[in-house]
């Protein structure tokens, strides 16, 4: 029995209007919404036909305005050349840069720490207390959201 | 499915080769082509750049070159009789089954000039059959019987059991479209004619539909400069009529739109440039007769720099491509040639399939 | 680039005749349906148009053939007339298209 690969892409959705340090509600059912419309313009019925099974947005995180999008190998492709198209989600306008394309869940989240931990080192310098930054170290780092899913996927992966 | 392919498709027509070579082994080369190309339904001749129109030329496949339409079962051909007077005898008859498509239809079969009965049948009907044959494709059997076979004839099990399955053949009758090259000048071609119409048989006579056209000021394409590619696609073009003045195109906009095609750079402009274009039915001996008449123009006749090319086409539903070999069900173009003639030199260009090399 | 050629037929419910421009705005079309601005974005051309016909010759990267005949295949309307395409013949090769020896006919 051999198991169905997925590929998981980890994207950046970066609102254009919003400040940096603002909390932005970012729903996975929007962006998937964006994703499909996005893809049915670029590649057609066929594209969309291809990434139905199998597309879905695992994680969005409010804080980092990073999100997870899982599909299946091969028409990954449809999706990955449509993300940097994407102009909108919902009714905000955005940019959506790829980051990391991984195999498994587990490689996204490691590379989204790694990533994370670079881009605190950035941000440290803007914060003044040591509280302050305590509590967004806190924020960004501990990642809860990821944490379940990762907790989840991994018995799953295992079984298939 | 591992990972389903979505993204590359190949196109999976292309089985052919270009072989383009010079020098005096070419002859020998072009020969064997012509020679093994059996069933030939279109030529087509390009003069590049002549005075005049060469009627020793226009008039080679006119003249007896008529073949005929007969409604026959299979089983007739594989009569002893048949193959006694037209094969064994030393003349070559080529019969095609017409109306039969090669990717929809159960069966369709031919009778090449080097005695083999052809035929390709679908997976139920041979196994029905009984007679022995190969795999062509998924669900199809190509079946070769030489009829040159001294043990092939009444009396012997083999022709026996063929007989038979033939003659269970359901549909019983076939179209077929008949030439016959008698091995002796003295003897009428239409003797078969004769003979089959005796046997009861309808038959009707073809004669093959002949055109010529002729332009004036054309840019032609020299033969050494251009890529074989552009020069098979200017040729092409050229004798479909591409570069012709057309109502449906306005405005050198409109023909931008259309359009991205160009016609190779290093031209030459000519006087006058014939096509000839013949439709119907040869037997490949009529193409030996009309390439030795090219060449002998050619050399002759033939200005300095321009060329003549020579492009013939099978049947696209014949079950043979080149000798016996099977016909690509799914390609197209495995049934073609085109030979170009310089002056001096002969440069052969072949498009020919990839896995029957002719040697 | 390696190109093929296709000879293609509209066949459309009422008989009317439609210039070549928008034969092939329609073709586009189609591949657009089916394979979006990704797919509209292949170099198709039309060498040669038969307007009373409506048949065309046309040419495609050999890699984008199988795409674009999908395509066709799929298509069902024409400004609001049901229609499909018929395809006569397809080669890599331009010289093939001078016959079809499968609609001749022999007297």
């Amino acid at each position: 029995m051999v198991r169905f690969k997925n590929r998981y892409i980890t994207v950046e959705v970066d609102p254009v209007k919003l400040p940096k340090n603002e909390p932005w509600p970012l729903k996975t059912s929007k962006l998937y919404r964006a994703l499909m419309a996005e893809v049915e313009n670029l590649h057609g019925d066929f594209g969309v036909a291809s990434i139905t099974s199998g597309l879905a947005v695992k994680y969005c995180n409010k804080e980092t305005r990073i999100a997870v999008i899982r599909c299946r190998h091969g028409p990954h492709r449809f999706v990955a050349t449509s993300i940097p198209f994407i102009h909108n989600v919902g009714k905000d306008d955005v940019s959506v840069n790829t980051l990391y394309t991984g195999a498994t869940l587990h490689q996204c989240y490691k590379f989204i720490k790694a990533y994370q931990e670079n881009h605190l080192q950035k941000l440290y310098s803007s914060l003044k207390t040591e509280e302050e930054r305590q509590e967004f170290a806190k924020s960004v780092l501990t990642l809860p959201e990821a944490r379940n899913i990762c907790v989840r996927e991994t018995p799953d992966e295992n079984n298939v | 499915m591992l990972c389903p392919e979505v993204w590359d498709f190949d196109s999976a027509l292309k089985n052919t080769h270009i072989h383009r070579k010079s020098g005096n082994e070419i002859l020998e080369h072009c020969e064997d082509v012509i020679s093994n190309h059996h069933l030939n339904h279109h030529v087509s001749v390009l003069i590049s750049d002549c005075e005049s129109i060469p009627e020793d030329l226009s008039n080679i496949l006119k003249t007896d070159c008529e073949y005929y339409r007969v409604h026959l079962p299979l089983a007739s051909l594989i009569d002893k009789e048949f193959i006694d007077l037209f094969i064994l005898a030393g003349g070559e008859v080529s019969a095609l089954s017409i109306g039969t498509r090669l990717d929809a239809d159960d069966c369709s079969a031919a009778l090449l000039p080097s005695g083999h009965f052809v035929l390709s049948v679908g997976g139920d009907r041979f196994r029905s059959l009984g007679i022995e044959g190969v795999a062509t494709s998924p669900d199809r059997y190509g079946i070769v019987i030489d009829l040159r076979k001294p043990y092939f004839k009444p009396g012997k099990s083999n022709y026996d059991r063929t007989l038979r399955s033939l003659s269970k053949f359901d549909p019983v009758n076939f179209d077929f479209i008949i030439a016959w090259e008698p091995h002796d000048e003295k003897i009428c071609p239409s003797t078969i004619a004769k003979y089959l119409a005796d046997k009861g048989y309808r038959v009707q006579q073809c004669q093959p539909h002949f055109e010529y056209k002729v332009d004036n000021a054309v840019s032609i394409p020299s033969l050494r400069e251009t890529p074989e590619t552009e020069l098979l696609e200017w040729l092409g073009a050229h004798s479909l009529g591409v570069f012709r003045k057309d109502s449906s195109i306005t405005s050198p906009e409109t023909a931008e739109y259309l359009s991205s095609y160009e016609a190779p750079t290093d031209c030459t402009k000519s006087k006058k440039t014939i096509l000839f274009q013949w439709t119907g039915f040869f037997t490949r001996k009529r193409f030996v007769h009309l390439f030795k008449k090219l060449r002998h123009y050619s050399s002759e006749k033939l200005k300095d720099s321009s060329w003549i090319s020579l492009t013939v086409q099978g049947f696209m539903d014949s079950p043979v491509a080149w000798k016996c070999t099977p016909h690509g069900l799914y390609r197209n173009s495995d049934e073609q040639y085109t030979i170009f003639i310089e002056k001096e030199k002969l440069q052969c260009m072949a498009v020919l399939p990839s896995n029957g090399k002719i040697k | 680039m390696e190109f093929c050629y296709l000879d293609i037929t509209l066949d459309l419910a009422v008989e009317k005749s439609i210039s070549a421009v928008s034969f092939k705005g329609h073709v586009i079309k189609c591949v657009k349906n089916v394979f979006g601005e990704f797919g509209a974005s292949h170099k198709i051309d039309v060498l040669k148009y038969d307007l009373i016909n409506r048949s065309a010759i046309i040419r495609c990267p050999s890699t984008f053939y199988v795409k674009l005949l999908s395509a066709l295949t799929l298509s069902g309307e024409f400004e609001g007339l049901a229609c499909c395409y018929r395809l006569n013949r397809s080669s890599p090769y331009l010289l093939s298209l001078l016959s079809n020896s499968r609609t001749y006919e022999h007297c």
